[in-house]
C-alpha cells in the first residue's frame, strides 16, 4: 500500500512545487540534469569495460594499498562512486578479486568522490559553468554519431560532463533566486538536534537521489547562496555520505552473498565514519579551520571549507578502518552466510557480472569449472570410482583385477540436484552476456566457454549409457569381460586425474600443449580397446552379447573422454592470456599416433584371454 | 617526467604487456618444453609401477614430438 501510494505522493509534491516556484523548478530541474550526467557518464565508462577496465582494476587490486590507491584515482576520474561500488562488486561476485581487496576499493571511492566538492566548490561555483557546458554536449554528441564504440564511450563522458555542468548551473541559478523569495536559514537548527536533523535529511536526500555527489552539490550550491547554514551543511555532508550507502546495498542485491558482503563493509565504515564525524564534529570544525588558514582559504569560504571537511572526515574514516579490512573481510563471511541449499546453485554468476563483458566472461568459465567440478563426481561414481581414489596417488590399475565395489548412484537425481540449475543457470548468462555489443574476439571466448558446458552435459550423458552394462559387468564372475569394463573405469578415472591436475595448475601454465597428453592418453584407450575386444572374441572367451555390449561401452567411453577433453579445450581456448604458448606446436591426430607408436611396443604384449597385462 | 612520457606509460598499462614476436614466442615455449621434459625424465627415475611409467613416458613422448615441431617451426621463422 505504501510503495503503491509513493510514487504518486511525489509525483503530486513535485508538480506543485513546480508549478508554485520558478525556482524551485530551476533546482529540481537542475537536480534532474546532474542526475541525468552522471547517467550518461557512467554509460560511457562501460563502453570501455570491455577488456581495458577490467584489466586495469585486476592488476590494480591484488595489495589492500593497491585497492585504495585504485578506488581514490578511479572514483576521482569517473566521479562516479556508485560505478566503482557496482563494478567491484560485480568483480567480487565473479571471484576475481577477495573480500579484502574489495573492501579496500570501496574505501579508496569514498576518499575519491571527495575531490567533487572540491570541484564544484573550488570551479563549479567560482566561474560561469554552463558556458563549458555547450560545448562539451556540442561534442559529446558529434561523437555519439561516430560508429566506433569507444568514440560513443568518449561522447556518452563528454555529453555526461555537459550535463553535469548543466545541472549544477540550474542550481546556482535557482538557489540564487531563491533567496529573492525566502530565507531557508530561518529553519536552521544549531546544536545536537541540528546535527541529527540535518544528517538525516541529507541521508533521505541521498537515498532519494541515488546519488551522494547529486546531494553535496545541491549542499554546495545552497551554502554558496546562503540558504543553509555552515553547521548545517556539514551535517548534511555526512547524511549524504551515510545516505550513499544505500547504492551500494541495492546493487548488491542482485548480487551473491560476497556482493552483499561488501555492501555490508561500505554500510559499516559510512556509518562508522558518520558516527566519528558527527561525536567530533566540534574537533572537525577547528581542525578544518586551521587547515584552511594554512591553504589560504578564506575564512568565509564556506564552500571550500565543505570540501575540507568532507575530505578530512572521510581521510579519517580510512585511516581508522583500513587496518581492520582483514578482520572485516574475515568477519564478514562468517555474519553474512551463503545460503544452505541442497540443490547446488550458481555461485559465479550475478546481474551486476553481466553489465561487463569481461568481466561476465570470467564469471561463467568459473561457473562452467563450478559445474565441471560437479559433473567431476558424477562421472567418477558413474564408473564406480571414489572421488578420493582419482585425486590421490592411488595406482589405479590395482583395481583392474578385483570386482568393482558398486557405488550407489541415482545418476538423474544428481543431474537434478547438482548440474540442472548452473547448467540452466549458464545458458541464461550466456544468451544475456552475449547479446550486449562486444568485439568479435570476445565474443569467440564466450562461445568456447558454452562449448566447454555443451561437452560436460554430453560428457555426463556418456556415463549414462556406460554406466547401465558397467555396473553389470565390472563386477562379472567372467575375469576377461570384467576386465575390459575396469580398463574402461581405469582410463575415465586416469583422464578425470588429469583434468583434475590441470584444474589446480595456474590458468596461464594450462595451454593446448598440456592437453596433447590426454589426446595420446585416450588414443591408447580406444586402440587397446579395439585390440581387446577382437582378441576376445576371436578367443570365445566372451559370449557374443558381452561382446556387443563391449563395443558399445567402449564407443561410450571414448565419446565421455572425447567431451572431458573437448571441454577442457575449449575452456583453454576461452582464456586470453598473452604469455601463452603458440598453439601450432600441438600435435595433430597423426602425430598422437606417432607418439603412442614409439611409446607403445616395449609395454604392451598381445591381447590374450590368459595373458593380457596391463 | 614530461606529459609526453607519462601518456607512453598510461597507454602502455592500458595495452597490456607487449606481445612477442613469432620468433620469441617459439623460444620461451621450447625452452618451458625442455624444463617439463626434464622434470618428467627426473620423476620417471623414481617412478615405479608399470602403468604410471607408461603414462610418463607417454607424457615425456609428447613433449619430444612438441619440441621437435617447435625447433621446425622455429628453423623456417628463421629462414623467412
Amino acid at each position: 500500500m505504501f510503495n503503491r501510494l509513493t510514487l504518486p505522493v511525489v509525483f503530486a509534491a513535485l508538480a506543485y512545487g513546480l508549478w508554485a516556484s520558478s525556482t524551485f523548478k530551476d533546482i529540481a530541474s537542475g537536480v534532474a540534469v546532474f542526475l541525468f550526467g552522471m547517467l550518461c557518464m557512467e554509460e560511457g565508462f562501460k563502453a570501455f569495460s570491455g577488456g581495458t577496465l577490467e584489466r586495469v582494476l585486476h592488476r590494480s587490486t591484488d595489495r589492500v594499498w593497491k585497492s585504495l590507491g585504485f578506488g581514490i584515482v578511479t572514483t576521482t576520474l569517473m566521479q562516479s562512486s556508485s560505478l566503482v561500488s557496482v563494478i567491484t562488486i560485480s568483480f567480487l561476485s565473479a571471484g576475481l578479486i577477495e573480500l579484502a581487496q574489495g573492501i579496500g576499493i570501496i574505501f579508496g571511492a569514498n576518499l575519491g568522490t571527495t575531490t567533487g566538492a572540491w570541484l564544484i566548490a573550488g570551479f563549479g561555483l567560482k566561474v560561469k559553468i554552463s558556458a563549458y557546458a555547450m560545448p562539451m554536449l556540442i561534442f559529446g554528441v558529434l561523437m555519439l554519431l561516430r560508429e566506433a564504440r569507444s568514440s560513443k564511450g568518449l561522447g556518452w563522458i563528454l555529453v555526461g560532463l555537459g550535463f553535469l555542468f548543466l545541472g549544477i548551473h540550474f542550481m546556482k541559478e535557482g538557489f540564487g533566486g531563491f533567496s529573492d523569495e525566502l530565507n531557508l536559514t530561518r529553519y536552521a537548527m544549531t546544536g545536537v538536534a541540528g546535527l541529527l536533523v540535518f544528517s538525516l535529511f541529507g541521508v533521505i536526500a541521498t537515498v532519494v537521489m541515488q546519488s551522494s555527489h547529486a546531494t553535496l552539490v545541491l549542499i554546495i550550491t545552497a551554502l554558496g547562496a546562503g540558504q543553509i547554514t555552515y553547521e548545517n551543511a556539514l551535517a548534511l555532508a555526512v547524511g549524504a555520505n551515510v545516505g550513499t550507502t544505500i547504492t551500494a546495498i541495492i546493487g548488491s542485491l542482485g548480487a551473491p552473498v560476497e556482493g552483499k558482503r561488501l555492501a555490508a563493509a561500505h554500510l559499516v565504515f559510512n556509518v562508522g565514519t558518520g558516527l566519528v564525524a558527527l561525536v567530533f564534529m566540534g574537533a572537525f570544525v577547528v581542525a578544518v579551520d586551521a587547515i584552511s588558514r594554512q591553504v589560504g582559504i578564506p575564512a568565509h569560504d564556506y564552500t571550500l571549507k565543505l570540501a575540507v571537511f568532507h575530505t578530512l572526515f572521510n581521510l579519517i574514516g580510512v585511516a581508522l578502518f583500513t587496518p581492520f579490512i582483514d578482520r572485516m573481510a574475515a568477519l564478514l563471511p562468517r555474519v553474512l552466510k551463503g545460503k544452505v541449499v541442497t540443490r547446488d546453485a550458481p555461485r559465479f554468476l550475478s546481474t551486476t557480472a553481466l553489465e561487463f563483458p569481461e568481466v561476465a566472461l570470467t564469471a561463467l568459465r568459473r561457473e562452467t569449472l563450478h559445474l565441471f567440478d560437479n559433473a567431476f563426481t558424477i562421472i567418477a561414481h558413474g564408473m564406480n570410482l571414489r572421488r578420493s581414489d582419482i585425486v590421490s596417488a592411488r595406482d589405479l590399475m590395482t583395481l583392474l583385477e578385483p570386482q568393482a565395489e558398486l557405488i550407489e548412484l541415482d545418476l538423474d537425481r544428481q543431474y537434478e540436484l547438482v548440474i540442472k540449475d548452473i547448467y540452466s543457470a549458464n545458458i541464461e548468462f550466456f544468451t544475456k552476456a552475449t547479446a550486449k555489443p562486444m568485439s568479435e574476439a570476445l565474443a569467440a571466448r564466450f562461445k568456447h566457454v558454452w562449448q566447454a558446458n555443451l561437452d560436460l552435459i554430453a560428457a555426463i550423458k556418456a556415463t549414462k549409457h556406460l554406466r547401465k552394462n558397467l555396473v553389470h559387468y565390472a563386477r562379472s564372475p567372467n575375469r576377461h569381460i570384467r576386465k575390459e569394463y575396469n580398463r574402461m573405469r581405469i582410463n575415465v578415472g586416469e583422464m578425470l586425474r588429469e583434468l583434475a591436475v590441470l584444474r589446480g595448475d595456474d590458468p596461464d601454465a594450462v595451454t593446448q600443449l598440456s592437453l596433447d597428453a590426454l589426446k595420446v592418453h585416450m588414443a591408447d584407450a580406444r586402440r587397446h580397446g579395439h585390440q581387446a575386444a577382437e582378441s576376445l572374441i576371436r578367443d570365445g572367451a566372451i559370449t557374443p552379447q558381452m561382446a556387443t555390449s563391449l563395443m558399445n561401452d567402449s564407443a561410450y567411453a571414448h565419446e565421455l573422454m572425447t567431451h572431458l577433453l573437448g571441454m577442457a579445450e575449449s575452456l583453454v581456448e576461452a582464456l586470453d592470456s598473452p604469455e601463452r604458448m603458440p598453439a601450432d606446436l600441438s600435435l595433430s591426430a597423426d602425430e598422437v599416433e606417432a607418439v603412442l607408436d614409439e611409446t607403445d611396443g616395449d609395454h604392451r604384449p598381445a591381447a590374450s584371454p590368459e595373458g593380457r597385462s596391463s | 617526467m614530461k606529459t609526453r612520457e607519462m601518456i607512453e606509460r598510461l597507454r602502455a598499462l592500458l595495452r597490456g604487456p607487449a606481445q612477442d614476436t613469432p620468433r620469441k614466442a617459439i623460444c620461451k615455449a621450447l625452452k618451458a618444453l625442455k624444463a617439463r621434459q626434464r622434470e618428467l625424465e627426473l620423476r620417471l627415475e623414481h617412478t615405479e609401477g608399470k602403468r604410471a611409467r607408461q603414462r610418463l613416458k607417454q607424457k615425456i613422448g609428447v613433449l619430444k614430438a612438441q619440441r621437435k615441431k617447435g625447433q621446425l617451426r622455429y628453423k623456417e621463422i628463421k629462414a623467412g
